[in-house]
């Protein structure tokens, strides 16, 4: 579009969206820096939400855009935008999530929402890079900020355990990555994708220095997915972190996570897939295995997602390693449906530990399905469609994934997904069966009962009202809408999936070299 | 323009299942109302169906609309004669089950939602020639079924519920892999059961043809349920509400058969022909099991429920002889016909067999077979109407199942002599343990407690005997339904 211009032309038409990210983190900073409760409470996530909705709007204006950036450093394509409006959509639900939900005494403040914001950017480019110096950037720019998120809730302990742990085997992974790509460079001789293609096509797939650059970083690139057997911080952080930051962490980093892995396997080292595929697909069977295990004892909803998403990170991986563009697409499609049905869940979770003061034990949500009916269907629904049952978008994106992997002769990787699917009924059922099944504990009934008086006047003694009734302070009506609204997106596309399955072969076309 | 009578059958219940479910709580009327229109409009529509089906081969009335371009997933449905038969029980039991209730009275919403949820699930699968079509609606009814029997069930419904989901939901998985398998051999790949069964792409027993007919037959076996798959069935039973039992013996574990006949025999001829044997035995061991564990029963619901898999064992040993005998040959077609004709008749028997056991533990408080004792003499109508039903489910010429046990043995017999006649053991012990029941519970004279039991009140009647009447139709003119069975081409994709 600009092509004709002199010297590093700019095509700031397609750079906007990241533009746009960028300059809304800074303007949330500055005016978070205004007193008064006022703006902290009201303006700044409003600007949060503007900023992010500014993107989605450049998103769509740029759709069709297919272009590289930058002198190749970042790539416009159909993957870059898909994936994208996934972060963004994971970003806005965040930010509807934090508004109420962190204690005031704690005043996350404006800093929140600007980490959260750069945070995106840094997966725009992540998932846009084509270079692995952007690559290693965008890697950083997401994480970073993740680190601090984690940490938010100064005051309690589980979040900065949280923080800290992520931080430190977060570092471990990027050290890893940046070693890998060191290597890689050594062998192919040039940091951008296209280069590197060119350069292993030769003789060079059986290069030991380009073999264990590629081994480290998939591994780099395997911590940030929780792709065993290097996802064991995933339960550990996902439980300790604010309960938004969890549902940001399990939807938008995986998504960046595996949109990454696609452009950098499918892409760059296309032409080596003998050395990495079957590797890969073997971490997708452990992993699939692993997080299925790993979730059946789990009594912690955060961890249980944490472990299924361990789980649905194996599925994934298996949209990866296939390399044809039918992967490609069940992976985006997969990332997008993920989005859904986590986001649903966690607002159901992030609801009940406000109105009860059981936190996020699967206990919090008995007896749901008659006491707050509006929450307990989200929850079945995101459930169901997690386990891949039909009329939900989990089922379409499974078959989509599964579909993929038989085509391209991984038929046991499909058979891995379908036993995974087996296991993992196991504890979803039990989280609908609380719902449905299990009466309200008398504790939580309490809580959630108690307006102005205390339920069980007389039996309670002062400290057991007046902590609940903190919490219930703090009202859940946007979750509830949040809850219904991602609950019912995921029956749409269940029934409908044709729009988004129009969506992510978008991201499909963006490779050329796959067929 | 002609009216798709296929769709309205389906949807209807479905629309009804979401109006009853949004209406306001104090229209308390209402739901049964729904239930009952809804009921009738899709046995009015299955019956339209009836008229304008011709007889002739392979699948009519074929309704498309399409539905997941990407995927070639379509809206399709059709009926062959067996689709046909098989609506046409679900109509008839969804409509008297309605009629009697479930639960509390009056019905609620959520009883009124889920049944019609459930016979939209049930006739969509008969109908469906779309295979996403035909896995959805399979899975479906597994969610209504898990919440009638969760929510209206006996003591200990929760883990009967559960149990019942967990077992079919993972055999549904098997079912849903080799769904894809079959997608992706066909050439071109395609979801369309009429293109699948006319001609089946996967030929031969290979390794690749076995595995699929696998996955297929697990799914099912759990479904039907086939000996050793069978342990979810009696918890299920004797937990469900009456009007749930009923269901599950008479609609669901149709679901089942239907789809070994549809999808193992008609798209996977060849690789069923090379493991019809091994099926035949398993049928044959869910023969003798069923008789034999519901022999030692003393509450009557649990011994209905084992002599379902001793029937449904008929049904298998049926199926698997045609597999092996092949289409073209009389046996198999008097094998697969009789086991589709049993299909049909076990599922009136038996949803009888489930409503008589209800009525009496509503009256009686029990079920105990021990306990209870001369019945005919307070409910004589009672009496003489489970007598009927018991005669009818041991097999008595001139009621329902003789027919079709009659057909199966015959070509079974042609097939393996020696299953045919171990088969027939089966009889024996059914005959035996019906008539010690009927014996101990209902002839004599009645103990003190039991001897102002009311008789049967119009509720029930108005559910039980229209059963009574097709049991007695069935038995004496079996062409009623087998022209239908017969008409169609089973066998249409096995060659010799």
């Amino acid at each position: 579009m600009n092509g004709a211009a002199q010297g590093a032309s700019v095509d700031w038409a397609a750079l906007s969206p990241l533009l746009a990210l960028a300059g809304g983190a800074l303007v949330v900073l500055m005016v978070g820096l205004f007193p008064g409760r006022g703006v902290r409470d009201r303006v700044v996530p409003g600007l949060a939400l503007l900023t992010l909705a500014v993107t989605a709007g450049l998103l769509v204006w740029q759709y069709d855009t297919s272009t590289d950036l930058l002198e190749g450093a970042l790539r416009v394509d159909g993957l870059t935008v898909t994936l994208s409006f996934v972060f963004v959509v994971a970003g806005m639900a965040t930010v509807v999530m934090t508004w109420r939900h962190l204690d005031p005494v704690e005043s996350p403040g404006p800093e929140l929402y600007t980490l959260l914001l750069s945070s995106i950017g840094g997966m725009v480019v992540l998932v846009a890079a084509q270079d692995l110096v952007t690559l290693f950037l965008g890697f950083e720019l997401l994480s970073i900020p993740l680190y601090v998120l984690c940490a938010i809730q100064l005051r309690r302990r589980g979040s900065l355990e949280s923080g800290l742990k992520y931080l430190v085997v977060g570092s471990v992974g990027s050290a890893t990555l940046v070693y890998g790509f060191a290597l890689i460079y050594g062998a192919a001789g040039t940091t951008g994708f296209a280069g590197i293609a060119e350069a292993i096509s030769g003789d060079l797939s059986s290069d030991v220095l380009l073999l264990a650059g590629l081994a480290l970083a998939i591994v780099g690139f395997a911590f940030k997915a929780s792709v065993a057997p290097f996802h064991q911080w995933t339960p550990d952080v996902y439980e300790g972190a604010p309960t938004p930051i969890t549902a940001f962490m399990a939807t938008a980093t995986k998504a960046a996570a595996l949109g990454v892995l696609l452009r950098f396997l499918d892409v760059a080292l296309l032409p080596a897939a003998e050395a990495w595929a079957p590797a890969v697909a073997v971490l997708a069977a452990v992993t699939i295995v692993v997080g299925n295990v790993g979730a059946l004892g789990q009594s912690s909803l955060k961890r249980l997602l944490a472990w299924s998403g361990v789980a649905q990170a194996g599925y994934l991986l298996a949209g990866v390693v296939v390399g044809t563009s039918l992967g490609v697409q069940a992976t985006v499609f997969y990332l997008a449906v993920y989005l859904l049905m986590n986001m649903a869940a966690f607002a159901v979770i992030a609801a009940r530990e406000r109105e009860t003061n059981l936190g996020d034990s699967v206990d919090a949500l008995a007896g749901l399905g008659t006491s707050r009916p509006w929450l307990a269907w989200p929850m079945t629904i995101a459930m169901l469609a997690l386990a891949g049952f039909p009329l939900t978008a989990g089922f379409i994106g499974k078959f989509k994934l599964i579909e993929a992997s038989v085509a391209s002769g991984y038929t046991w990787v499909g058979l891995m997904i379908v036993i995974g699917s087996m296991i993992s009924l196991a504890y979803y059922l039990k989280v609908i069966a609380a719902m449905w099944m299990r009466e309200a504990p008398a504790g939580a009934a309490a809580v959630a009962a108690t307006g102005p008086r205390p339920a069980l006047a007389g039996a309670s003694t002062e400290a057991q009202i007046t902590a609940p009734t903190r919490h219930t302070r703090r009202g859940t009506g946007e979750l509830t809408v949040m809850a219904v609204l991602f609950g019912a997106a995921t029956l749409v596309v269940g029934i409908v999936p044709q729009p988004l399955l129009d969506f992510a072969a978008k991201a499909g076309e963006a490779f050329p070299g796959l067929f | 323009m002609t009216v798709p009578w296929l769709s309205v059958a389906v949807a209807v219940p479905l629309l009804g299942a979401a109006l009853a479910a949004l209406l306001p709580a104090r229209l308390t009327a209402a739901p049964r109302l729904i239930a009952l229109g809804c009921a009738a409009v899709s046995a009015l529509a299955v019956a339209a169906t009836w008229v304008r089906f011709d007889g002739g081969q392979g699948m009519q009335l074929v309704e498309e609309v399409e539905w997941i371009p990407a995927l070639d997933v379509a809206w399709r449905l059709g009926v062959d004669g067996m689709s046909l038969a098989m609506a046409a029980l679900t109509v008839v039991l969804f409509a008297v089950t309605i009629a009697y209730g479930v639960g509390p009275r009056p019905m609620t919403r959520a009883a009124a939602a889920l049944l019609l949820l459930l016979e939209a699930a049930c006739l969509a699968f008969f109908l469906a020639q779309d295979f996403i079509l035909f896995y959805v609606a399979f899975d479906l009814t597994l969610v209504a079924m898990y919440f009638l029997i969760a929510l209206w069930g006996e003591a200990n419904r929760r883990y009967a519920a559960l149990k019942f989901f967990l077992y079919t939901l993972i055999g549904s998985l098997p079912v849903l892999l080799g769904i894809i398998a079959l997608y992706l051999t066909s050439e071109p790949n395609t979801f369309d059961m009429t293109v699948l069964a006319a001609d089946p792409a996967v030929r031969g027993a290979g390794t690749g043809a076995t595995l699929i007919w696998l996955a297929f037959f697990v799914g099912f076996a759990i479904k039907t349920p086939i000996v050793p798959f069978h342990t979810w069935l009696p918890a299920a039973h004797v937990e469900a509400p009456t009007a749930g039992s009923v269901l599950l013996a008479g609609v669901l574990l149709k679901l089942g058969t239907y789809g070994l006949v549809r999808v193992n025999l008609q798209m996977l001829p060849d690789a069923f022909a090379r493991y019809a044997l091994p099926v035949a035995l398993l049928g044959l061991v869910s023969v003798v099991f069923g008789a034999l564990v519901a022999l030692a029963q003393r509450d009557l619901k649990r011994l209905v429920a084992y002599t379902s898999i001793n029937h449904m064992g008929y049904v298998v040993i049926g199926v698997a002889a045609a597999a092996a005998a092949g289409g073209a040959s009389r046996a198999g077609e008097l094998a697969v016909d009789g086991a589709v004709f049993q299909m049909v008749a076990h599922g009136v028997v038996t949803a009888a067999l489930f409503f008589l056991a209800g009525f009496i533990a509503s009256r009686a408080g029990t079920r105990d077979l021990d306990e209870l004792s001369g019945l005919m003499r307070p409910m004589p109508v009672y009496g003489t109407l489970a007598a009927l039903a018991f005669f009818a489910s041991l097999g008595l010429p001139g009621l329902a199942q003789f027919p079709g046990e009659l057909q199966i043995f015959l070509g079974a017999f042609a097939v393996w002599p020696a299953v045919a006649a171990l088969a027939v053991l089966g009889l024996v012990v059914s005959a035996a343990l019906f008539l010690r029941a009927l014996q101990r519970a209902f002839l004599g004279e009645p103990a003190e407690r039991w001897a102002r039991l009311p008789d049967l009140h119009a509720r029930e009647l108005v559910a039980l005997v229209p059963l009574m009447v097709l049991t007695v139709a069935l038995g004496v003119y079996p062409p009623l339904v087998l022209d239908l069975i017969d008409s169609t081409a089973w066998l249409a994709g096995a060659g010799p």
